[in-house]
């Protein structure tokens, strides 16, 4: 098992989930995953082809279902509320669809513009600690903050550079305290905000110690306070410390096989014998993150990162006891 | 007059080293001068944008990884074609996609051309000698021309074949004794397997050299002795009076007017003879490089007096279409699909039918290919939510608050081209908007008649024998 130790911390590589496959029992392109406090996990398969969009499953990867088939053009963002009902914005067609937890589209809301409540290839969502959803309105550079049924309640951010301006922005989280976490995707930052929105900080260095970001798709907070960032134009995750200096990074370690992917190769012949030509050294590409599109970490803890090209979930957790690793046993 | 013939030849400059420009772009082209808009496209400055692939990616992820057919690198293409400000060094691509012809059909791993043309985009105004290292080592030639079954014991010839016959000198300039010898030299370039495509998506190949695999023995070719390796192949190949003369008669066959088909080039002599001496004495005394040579071609006299003396191929159609009416600007839902337009016109991008590549010029149109051409223009510039067709219409409605049958055929073929057309052409667009008649745009509702009008007439344009040249 891959571990990494960094500042009294220790990451443990876990386990692999999903392996490609278009429709079914499998991912595509994943990104955003949200997760259930029984487990339930649902995971959002991006791009633009006839596909199953969601796909529900557990840490056991069991395959629990899939649903919103051909629904969507371009999904980007998930959020779960506390009822269970699962939301998920179309980014080319400017809305938010409202789904029970069997797949059932309850409501959709939306409708393209830039005043107020009109959104602009809507991506990230998150629901805050009084169950309203927080939007990345990403074409119209801000987030917008909404009632579950779609009623417009605030929003904060503009198109640009500067603090608090957003260049077609894409995840979203909040932590423990209320405040918010947006990956900043063409502007190569995160930036955090309190509840109100009020600009913070930002995570992604702007020198050369190992912290930038490039292209960040997706953001989580850990219950210590430390920030996962899915760098998905670096194809790794960036982990902060709370004030934004950076602890590690993870490139990915997923060198073995899923279930699913290993009863693929139990059944097919041809590729086990083509696996066995692979140079040993080459098979470190294998596990590498490319295309990291969605973080979360679940109520277990797990650190669950969805790898979009690779079309699988690497999962990891943490020692929290923050002892010093005793190096000299 | 003098402004007139100034846009046209800056219409048929972005035409050749790009895939055209609106009016509006060619105005600014014409006020920024010739030779420093040569210069632009020539030598890009790092501020001149390419298509952001990145972009791309996010929101049509598989357009990166590519799949078992060629439709998701055709689509990535298409973008990069519309939406790069570089325009000649795309033009470019599209040259050595054309020249080293390389086909998914048997590559069968799509990503690998999408990372060919991706080097010919980075590498491809570059020297020729590098350019043609890169290809020797590249992934998907390698699989393509099976040099990854040239082994010392049992040497392939198909890869040093085609780079004698195909890449470099042209049918006549080698012998059989010569191509072995090619082929002996290259033995050991090959390619390491590969993690496989399932169960988690596409890897890449990546080029090795396996001395054991490699042939040190002593070889004969071209007259020269040695113990030669696939550089060494490379230089003497280059130190041939051929070599230039085939590189830039392929050159000039792209970028000036069409040349027979590639292997009728050892019966059949250029079309401007003087033209390549001259470009082939820039390509020798500058070390292969290709840039002088371009920069040669579009500042000269035959290429300035070469206005649609080429057969548009179906991705200049294709392209030059989207980027008059402002159409698929950034990523776009539709992109897999258009992406096949230029398929469905006989140039599928990614998968030309055989390593000599696409028979072009006047064999780019058949009975079907002319239809599917002319239909995609007509729905293009008939549409009046383009952009572009928008622009047109402001244009052809700058003066006054009535159009005759007559200006509105003279001020939709100079916008649409400008387009240089027959008198019998003239005549036949003419009668069609004669029976119309005079148009008004003083309101809103004859404004919108007016875009009705203008679109079908650029329709009609689209139709004409001439608008088939570039």
């Amino acid at each position: 098992m891959a571990t990494r130790t960094v500042a009294g911390r220790t990451w443990h590589f876990d386990k692999i989930i999903g392996f490609l496959s278009v429709r079914g029992r499998g991912l595509w392109h994943p990104t955003s995953v949200a997760s259930a406090p029984d487990g339930t996990m649902y995971v959002l398969n991006s791009g633009a082809r006839p596909g199953c969009a969601i796909t529900v499953l557990n840490m056991e990867e069991e395959f629990l279902g899939e649903f919103a088939e051909d629904e969507f053009s371009w999904p980007e963002g998930l959020a779960l509320d506390g009822e269970g009902n699962l939301y998920c914005s179309d980014g080319h067609d400017h809305y938010v669809a409202v789904y029970t937890p069997d797949g059932e589209r309850i409501a959709q809301w939306g409708e393209e513009g830039s005043n107020e409540g009109q959104l602009n290839s809507p991506s990230g969502l998150a629901f805050d600690s009084d169950e309203n959803l927080l939007v990345v309105d990403s074409l119209n550079g801000r987030v917008q903050k909404f009632t579950k049924d779609g009623n417009f309640i605030s929003s904060w951010g503009s198109p640009g550079d500067g603090e608090g301006e957003f260049n077609r922005p894409w995840g979203i989280t909040t932590d423990s305290a209320g405040d918010v976490y947006v990956t900043d995707w063409g502007n190569d930052r995160v930036q955090k905000f309190s509840a109100e929105g009020e600009y913070l900080m930002r995570f992604g260095s702007l020198i050369d110690d190992g912290g930038q970001l490039s292209h960040p798709a997706d953001v989580a907070v850990d219950k210590d306070g430390d920030v996962y960032v899915a760098d998905w134009g670096n194809n790794r995750v960036q982990i902060y410390y709370p004030d934004g200096d950076i602890i590690t990074s993870l490139n990915g370690d997923a060198r073995g096989f899923s279930k699913w992917a290993q009863e693929f190769l139990d059944s097919n012949a041809d590729y086990r014998a083509a696996f066995q030509r692979v140079d040993p050294t080459d098979m470190v590409e294998l596990g590498l993150f490319q295309r990291p599109g969605g973080i979360i970490i679940d109520d277990a803890g797990h650190i669950i990162i969805s790898d979009g090209i690779r079309c699988r979930l690497q999962v990891y957790t943490k020692d929290d006891d923050y002892l010093v690793p005793q190096f000299n046993l | 007059m003098e402004r007139h013939e100034d846009i046209a030849l800056m219409a048929h400059l972005m035409r050749r080293a790009g895939f055209g420009a609106d009016r509006d772009e060619l105005e600014r082209l014409v006020d920024q001068g010739y030779e420093e808009t040569v210069e632009q496209l020539v030598n890009p400055t790092d501020d001149i944008p390419p298509a952001d692939d990145l972009l791309l990616y996010r929101y049509i992820p598989a357009t990166e990884t590519g799949g078992p057919n060629p439709m998701p690198g055709a689509a990535n293409w298409l973008y990069n074609m519309v939406n790069t400000h570089r325009h000649l060094e795309e033009k470019t691509t599209l040259f050595w996609h054309q020249v080293f012809a390389t086909g998914n059909s048997k590559v069968d791993n799509d990503n690998h051309l999408t990372a060919q043309v991706q080097m010919f985009r980075k590498h491809g105004m570059g020297n020729y000698r590098d350019l043609l290292i890169r290809v020797a080592q590249n992934p998907a030639m390698i699989f393509w021309l099976d040099n990854n079954e040239n082994h010392k014991r049992a040497p392939n010839e198909n890869w040093g074949r085609e780079l004698l016959e195909l890449f470099s000198l042209g049918v006549g300039n080698y012998t059989e004794e010569d191509v072995f010898e090619c082929a002996r030299a290259f033995t050991g370039w090959t390619i390491n397997a590969k993690i496989p495509r399932q169960p988690y998506h596409r890897f890449s190949w990546s080029y090795t050299f396996r001395p054991e695999e490699h042939d040190f023995g002593q070889k004969t070719f071209l007259g020269h002795t040695g113990n030669f390796d696939g550089e060494d192949i490379i230089d003497i190949i280059l130190q041939q009076p051929a070599c230039a003369r085939f590189v830039t008669r392929h050159l000039y066959n792209f970028f000036v007017a069409d040349e027979a088909q590639v292997p009728a080039w050892d019966i059949e002599p250029p079309r401007d003879p003087d033209a390549i001496d001259y470009l082939s004495k820039i390509f020798v005394d500058s070390g292969f490089e290709l840039k002088p040579v371009l920069k040669a071609i579009f500042l000269s006299d035959f290429f300035k007096e070469a206005m649609y003396q080429k057969v548009k191929s179906p991705a200049e159609v294709v392209v030059g279409t989207l980027r008059l009416t402002g159409d698929m600007k950034g990523p776009d839902k539709r992109l897999m699909e258009m992406g096949q337009q230029t398929n469905y016109m006989g140039q599928s991008l990614h998968d030309p039918p055989s390593v000599e590549g696409w028979q072009t010029g006047r064999d780019w149109i058949n009975s079907g290919s002319v239809v599917k051409r002319i239909n995609f223009v007509a729905d293009h510039v008939s549409n009046p939510d383009l952009p572009g067709v928008q622009s047109i219409v402001r244009r052809v409605a700058k003066n006054g608050a009535q159009i005759t049958p007559d200006a509105l055929v003279d001020r939709c073929v100079e916008l649409i081209g400008p387009l240089e057309i027959s008198d019998d052409t003239r005549g036949e667009l003419l009668a069609h908007a004669e029976d119309e008649g005079p148009i008004s745009y003083a309101t809103d509702v004859e404004y919108a008649e007016l875009s009705r009008r203008v679109g079908d007439m650029l329709a009609l344009i689209a139709a004409t024998v001439e608008y088939q040249f570039g």
